[in-house]
């Protein structure tokens, strides 16, 4: 149980036995029956009690005067109750409609778990503490149907995407709106080299819940910015009672994810190269010059080299509490997760702190800050000379990295060969063992994250609250290419720094209310105001030519090569209300309206309109449902609403020249876009039907949905002929609709006194089709296609029909049947799509006693993804003396040969690397993704150490991974393709959590 | 407490509206920016500016043209560039795609220029004709480019095949191909008004100087060979008569090495640049980093282009062209574009030059039968590098000229070009090719004209694709 309500009141032991006292002994529990581990125990009037065991069990010594036991845990009703001369008194606490663990915050407004009309999934803290990763983005993955969160690279604190249910567009923004305690707050990449997320400045140990807003009737009231869905992030806040004050420890180490994979090592290298030569046409006497068979003699696994273990850390301190009118919580966090590629990871530190306080009966004041620091460490990936994975996959086996008798390490190649050439004159084959040490890639976010409430109390069932938020962001980039590394030498070091603030504001005003007509008919609302704004800078400055490597700060630049600045910015005007009624509490009916504007549209289009409609029906109300006694609980809802997409770039309408250019040292100009006043939102229409189900007193309980959301006016870069000048231009063009279904289940096949069971189940389908792309029916994207009645991400590729068994040769499919030896003549095809059929998520916690043991399995399933690294490394024979894996030498070699590789010849075999269906794969996968062993300690050794609560676990992280692709990860980018990618990696972390 | 707070609520609620108009920081709207000298001087830098990308004299313009001819071999250990374009290995989706956006992006911001002059109040005339000298050599030049990668030889057709779209004004459209003898009449129109407008001068301050930017001088050079790869021989020699006939002078024999290591080369004696017509200027802070244009050839870059041996067996070591070959660790690598002290590489690429414009004549004047001229002009070129004069006969006149124009353009993106306008076959010794593949390419081969890109047929119904392809 989440919530370690600490008041032991050690006073217990120090009453004296006096004549007449009483010992009362007895079991508190859930309405399932189950323990209730910490619930307080108190007798009334005095400061006698203690908190139930982890079978909900106490036994509490009665002072003469005591009468009555208050029983009360969080998110429960509160019970008195006399003892009236007993032994033994069990107690079954009932749900509390307006605690906290019932409430489902939706942002602007909250509401109960009973009257949500609205489709939420909700993530519970439990789901997020402690997983040592730093991205919330990260921990929710595969804990809620309808959310795809997925990561395209493994470099720690780098950019997540997620996408709730399905994509919602092909040019304007698909990732949610964030709200984080009530307020939209920047998200995204503030980063202008590399990927950084600037959610990971959160710490997940604080968050109480993240709730996953899905259908229209929750999502309107964000209007033009909802229509990807909304993810609500709520802190935690003060708990009236004894201050709970805790702390956590964690460390652990993490390793690269490769599945396998191995380079060839300087014999089988060589070998192959030799060949390729000899089938190539070369004389003996040009292999042996090129190619002596003396080079096996030096043998390095670049591959090895550069990966390693890395660190993980995390120590944590927190306190939460409060009297009557004022509640906190507090906390202190860092983080540590190193990469594991040399060098690289990433840090944070973060501090918290939420203060809720009452003045009087009708005034009501909070503020909450959080501060934090982030410092990423980047490694240089992709196919840049210096990425230590280019290198990995590229670097020839029998070029050293080190002199072996100094151990010096050496620089690099020179563009013929030489061997061991100690000179760096060459920017290609770099020794990234060398480099990665030398050069220096960061990027340090530091964000404020605050606001504050007031609210008053005008009548006693009307509230208005006004906010004002603040979301700082400044972000330090420093780039540094040392003056003896290859890529540094041609400018004698070369440092770039770029410096980014971004301030968001929010004003937000609410008010809300209730009243009751009659006895049945119960009434609510919220209305309310919004002004947003957002100002972001860059300013960049470059320098070169450096006295000494080891002064690479722009002061001690001989050169300044390059400054630049930039300013950005965005606004938000809004209007919105929501009305509720219910009757009787078992029909509920709500409406939304939001009006919105923004800067980023065109003038003739700047207001726009959003609204919803919903309803449910508590069937279990209903009479002829009483008599079906397994049934607990069953709730049929229904919603249909609008909603807008405005992740558009800003002043994208406007026709304008840029001035970013310059020709002999004046500036120049350009025409940038072609106007389009009439640019507006798209416009996302959902409908949701859901079923909330209990049975068996709610043992079994989950939520059945199906769901359409259809774009419209969908913003698409339209290619235009570039004998305009211009090659697209935005449009509102375009229909786009995802269907699907989606399930979740919790049940409790066992909860006894000692073993309990838990079940975590969600499944989604998600279908993708576009219906319409205006006045066309395709638009190629690269190697994907959108087309009409295909889903986005449709890989659009020559399909490959193998290796000829007569001569090696690669063959195509031909469109018409047959086959064809020339990669133009095979036309592209559909040939599958990079969208997923369906995402589940099941997590199983079994607990016996103090041991518990949860396993999370994640999987996704019927994507195909391309590898583009294929190109490079599984060419036949193109890139000569670039290193190759070991699946490559299994090839075409004499005629008959039937071979999934064609003949490698040096330059290539025709085309046979060029784009097909080659190096598509299923990219399906099931994934071990979390593995947590806990133990609490023995309430007495506890006890003794005068501490309240003890908790030690070993966790496992993407432990084991069950895929046919293979590459090194099928974890892709939503693009589903692979390009010298920083592989995800697998850790192992071991913690301690004390309460005090 | 209650009538406080309403006070503040209301404020919020003012002001907000005017928020919405935000205006980008670093970029005006169109009618705004052309509306005065100024802007428009602006953006005819704008113009220049487009010229050095990378698809375009940045470098890939430059490098293909010898990447694709007998000049080049790509080492066997390469970076992957330029396989394409040396193997003829050409298609939709390979080809100069980005010379065909930047070349027609680079118009537009010209043609916004010349339709915007005449709306300036200023009463400013050679200010305004200076503005049209350059609009109209950029487009005369960027059509001529654009003509000569995409469209087949001119002999193949005698201006009948299928040019490029010809656009003159601001517009979103989807037009067809025009013949390439209307392309070729646009060029030549264009780079006349560019000369009529420089004459119409009337202070010469108000002429922005070359060789860094367009001039009458430079209008005339280009003239020299768009009527040379037009067959249009006297009209070849009248231009580059004209230039020869300027001030403008050949870099010497002692100073070749050195003119090429530097930017461009002042004569200390009459204080003027030499040899340059026209230069597109690159300045280090606009390097494209390991994309500069010299790396390719260097080995402190890529390396991936070496000279072939035909092409290292026309250079002996007493021709001062030699001097641009140096030899590292056994192979040999060109330094024709060394670039800059901590710039290796960067080059402002030279486009229009005085030896080419003699070498121009040269050609005109035996395809007329003019032996004697064109034994002049080319003994012009050929003592310069140090080697003797000769007198070759009627019959060989024509080869040892185009033997020279190899020798003496050789890696500044002529060569295939030459080959193919002369109906000549492209025949390559040695090629590092994988076996069956276009060591040699027939002058009757499609190849000889860079296909359509598949992103302007899929954007353009009316755009049709040449044939071959």
């Amino acid at each position: 149980m989440k919530n370690y309500f600490l008041l032991i009141l050690f006073g217990v032991f120090s009453v004296s036995l006096s004549w007449g006292q009483v010992t009362v002994s007895g079991r508190v529990t859930d309405a399932s029956g189950q323990g209730l581990q910490g619930a307080t125990v108190l007798v009334k009037g005095t400061t006698v009690g203690m908190l139930t065991n982890e079978n909900g069990e106490y036994i509490l010594d009665i002072p003469a005067t005591g009468e009555i036991i208050v029983f009360s845990y969080v998110g429960m009703k509160a019970q008195d109750i006399a003892i009236n001369g007993r032994e033994t008194i069990n107690v079954q606490l009932e749900l509390d409609d307006v605690s906290l663990e019932e409430v489902v915050v939706m942002g602007y407004t909250r509401t109960s778990k009973q009257k949500v009309i609205s489709s939420v999934a909700v993530v519970g803290a439990e789901k997020i503490e402690n997983v040592p990763l730093p991205d919330v983005n990260q921990l929710i993955q595969g804990q809620a149907a309808g959310v795809l969160s997925t990561g395209g690279s493994g470099q720690p604190g780098s950019s997540q995407s997620v996408r709730i249910r399905g994509t919602g567009s092909i040019n304007a923004g698909r990732g949610p709106l964030y709200v984080i305690d009530g307020v939209i707050i920047e998200t995204g990449d503030f980063v202008a080299t590399g990927s950084s997320d600037i959610l990971a400045n959160l710490n997940a140990n604080d968050i109480e819940s993240v709730n996953i807003l899905k259908d229209a009737t929750a999502i309107s009231l964000y209007g033009a910015r909802g229509a990807n869905g909304v993810i609500v992030i709520n802190t935690k806040r003060g708990i009236e009672g004894k201050t709970q004050i805790q702390a956590r420890i964690q460390g652990g180490f993490s390793e690269a994810n490769l599945n396998g994979f191995e380079m060839m090592n300087a014999q089988e290298f060589l070998q192959y190269e030799r060949e390729l030569m000899q089938a190539a046409g070369f004389s003996q006497g040009e292999i042996d010059l090129q190619r002596p068979l003396s080079l096996a003699n030096v043998d390095t696994d670049w591959l090895d080299l550069a990966f390693n273990r890395g660190q993980q850390q995390m120590y944590e301190f927190s306190a939460r509490g409060g009297s009557k009118s004022t509640r906190f919580f507090v906390s202190g966090n860092y983080f540590l997760q190193e990469g594991t590629i040399a060098l690289s990871g990433f840090e944070r530190y973060s501090v918290r702190t939420n203060v809720d306080h009452k003045a009087g009966e009708k005034f009501d004041i909070s503020m909450d800050v959080n501060l934090s620091y982030t410092d990423q460490t980047n490694a240089f990936s992709g196919n840049s000379f210096l990425s230590p994975i280019s290198g990995a996959l590229s670097n020839a086996p029998w070029t050293r990295y080190k002199d072996p008798l100094t151990g010096e390490l050496l620089v690099g190649r020179t563009p013929n060969d030489n061997i061991e050439a100690l000179n760096f004159e060459s920017f290609l084959r770099d020794n990234f063992v060398r480099t990665n040490q030398l050069n220096t890639n960061y990027s340090r976010n530091f964000r404020t994250l605050g606001n504050i409430t007031a609210g008053y109390q005008i009548l006693d069932n009307l509230r208005i609250q006004q906010k004002i938020a603040a979301d700082l962001i400044n972000v330090n980039e420093k780039q540094q290419l040392h003056p003896e590394t290859p890529d540094g030498f041609r400018f004698n070091g070369l440092v770039s720094d770029v410096f980014t603030p971004s301030i968001t504001y929010t004003l937000q005003t609410l008010l809300t209310g209730n009243f009751t007509l009659g006895e049945s008919h119960n009434f609510d609302g919220v209305g309310g105001f919004e002004f947003q704004q957002n100002d972001t800078e860059r300013f960049l400055a470059q320098g070169q030519g450096f006295a000494d490597g080891r002064l690479l700060n722009l002061n001690s630049s001989s050169l300044p090569v390059g400054v630049g600045g930039s300013g950005t910015s965005y606004s938000f005007l809004s209007y919105f209300a929501q009305a509720n009624y219910n009757f009787q509490n078992t029909y509920y009916l709500t409406a939304s309206i939001r009006r919105d504007a923004s800067s980023r549209f065109g003038e003739n289009n700047r207001w726009g309109t959003f609204y919803s409609v919903g309803g449910s029906w508590r069937l279990t109300e209903a009479a002829f449902l009483k008599n079906f006694e397994a049934l607990s609980s069953l709730k049929l809802r229904a919603s249909f609403g609008t909603s807008g997409n405005a992740e558009i770039g800003n002043f994208q309408s406007l026709a304008t020249y840029s001035f970013g250019s310059s020709y002999d040292g004046q500036p120049g100009s350009a025409p940038t876009q072609v106007p389009n006043p009439d640019l507006t939102w798209e416009n996302n229409e959902s409908s949701n039907i859901g079923l909330d189900f209990g049975f068996f007193n709610e043992r079994l309980t989950g939520t059945a949905e199906v769901y359409r959301r259809t774009s419209r006016d969908m913003l698409l870069n339209r290619p235009l002929s570039a004998t305009s000048g211009f090659t697209s231009v935005l449009r509102n063009l375009g229909d786009m609709k995802n269907e699907g279904i989606e399930l979740t289940v919790n049940a409790k096949p066992f909860a006894g006194r000692r073993f309990n069971w838990d079940i975590d189940f969600n499944i989604s389908f998600n279908r993708n089709e576009i219906l319409s792309l205006a006045d066309t029916t395709e638009i190629p994207n690269g190697i994907q296609v959108w087309r009409v009645g295909e889903p986005i991400r449709s890989w659009f590729l020559p399909q490959w029909a193998g290796v000829n068994p007569a001569d090696g040769t690669p063959l195509w499919a031909d469109g018409e049947g047959g086959v064809t030896g020339t990669w133009e003549d095979a036309p592209d095809q559909i040939v599958g799509n990079a969208e997923p059929d369906f995402i589940v998520g099941l997590t199983n916690t079994l607990t016996f006693n103090r041991l518990s043991l949860s396993f999370f399995f994640y999987a996704v399933q019927g994507h195909e993804v391309y590898d583009v690294t294929r190109f490079f490394i599984d060419s036949d024979g193109a890139n000569f003396g670039e290193n190759r894996p070991v699946y490559a030498a299994d090839r075409w070699r004499q005629p008959g040969d039937v071979a999934e590789r064609p003949q490698a010849l040096v330059g290539g075999n025709n085309n046979g690397n060029n784009n097909s269906t080659r190096y598509l794969f299923d990219g399906s996968y099931i994934r071990l993704r979390n593995v947590v062993l806990g133990y609490v300690l023995p309430t007495s050794w506890t006890k003794t150490l005068s501490l309240s609560n003890i908790r030690v676990y070993a966790q496992g992280q993407n432990v084991l991974t069950i895929t046919d692709y293979p590459g090194w990860d099928p974890e892709l980018a939503e693009a589903g393709t692979e390009f010298f990618r920083y592989p995800s990696s697998r850790s192992y972390t071991f913690g301690i959590d004390v309460g005090f | 407490m209650k009538y406080r707070l309403s006070i503040l609520i209301a404020l919020f609620f003012w002001g907000c509206e005017d928020q919405l108009n935000l205006q980008p920081e670093q970029s005006l709207p169109t009618e705004e920016a052309l509306s005065n000298l100024n802007g428009l001087e602006t953006a005819v830098r704008g113009a220049y500016s487009a010229m050095r990308s990378l698809g375009y004299y940045g470098r890939n313009f430059y490098v293909i043209p010898e990447a694709a001819s007998d000049n080049i071999i790509i080492s066997l250990a390469n970076s992957g560039r330029f396989l394409n374009e040396n193997r003829y290995n050409l298609n939709e989706a390979q080809t100069q795609a980005g010379l065909w956006n930047t070349g027609y992006n680079i118009i537009a911001r010209v043609n916004n220029v010349l339709e915007n002059i005449d709306n300036v109040d200023e009463n400013r005339a050679d200010e305004k004709n200076n503005l049209r000298v350059q609009a109209f050599f950029i487009r005369g030049l960027v059509y001529f480019d654009l003509a000569r990668t995409f469209c087949q030889p001119w002999s193949k057709g005698n201006g009948s095949q299928l040019g490029v779209p010809i656009v003159t004004q601001t517009e979103i459209g989807n037009p067809p191909r025009n013949t390439l003898a209307e392309v070729y009449d646009q060029i030549i129109n264009d780079l006349t008004q560019s000369i009529n407008a420089y004459d119409a001068i009337t202070n010469d301050d108000n002429r922005w100087s070359p060789p860094f930017f367009a001039s009458k001088l430079a209008a005339q050079a280009l003239l020299s060979r768009v009527y040379l790869y037009q067959g249009d021989n006297a009209n070849a020699e009248a231009a580059a008569t004209a230039v020869i006939n300027s001030n403008i002078q050949l870099v010497s024999r002692n100073s070749y090495v050195s003119y090429w290591n530097s930017e461009v080369l002042t004569d200390a004696g009459i204080g003027r640049f030499i040899e340059d017509i026209f230069v597109l200027r690159v300045l280090s802070v606009e390097s494209l980093g390991a994309e500069d244009l010299g790396l390719i050839y260097m080995v402190e870059g890529f390396g991936d282009l070496r000279p072939t041996q035909d092409i290292l067996d026309l250079l002996p070591t007493n021709d001062v062209r030699r001097g641009l070959i140096q030899n590292r660790s056994g192979d040999d690598y060109i330094y024709k574009f060394p670039g800059r002290t901590n710039f290796p590489g960067l080059t402002s690429p030279r486009i229009l030059r005085l030896s080419e414009i003699v070498l121009n004549r040269a050609e005109a004047r035996a395809k007329s039968g003019d032996v004697v001229g064109a034994t002049a002009d080319l003994n012009l070129i050929r003592t310069r590098a140090g080697l003797p004069s000769f007198n070759p006969s009627a019959s060989e006149i024509l080869a040892e000229v185009l033997l020279e124009r190899r020798k003496e353009l050789a890696f500044e993106g002529h060569r295939s070009y030459d080959i193919f306008r002369n109906e000549l076959n492209l025949e390559r010794i040695e090629c590092n090719l994988p076996s069956g593949i276009n060591c040699t390419v027939p002058f009757t081969s499609h190849l000889t004209a860079f296909p359509i890109p598949r992103s302007e047929l899929n954007a353009n119904p009316n755009m049709a694709q040449t044939e071959g392809y």
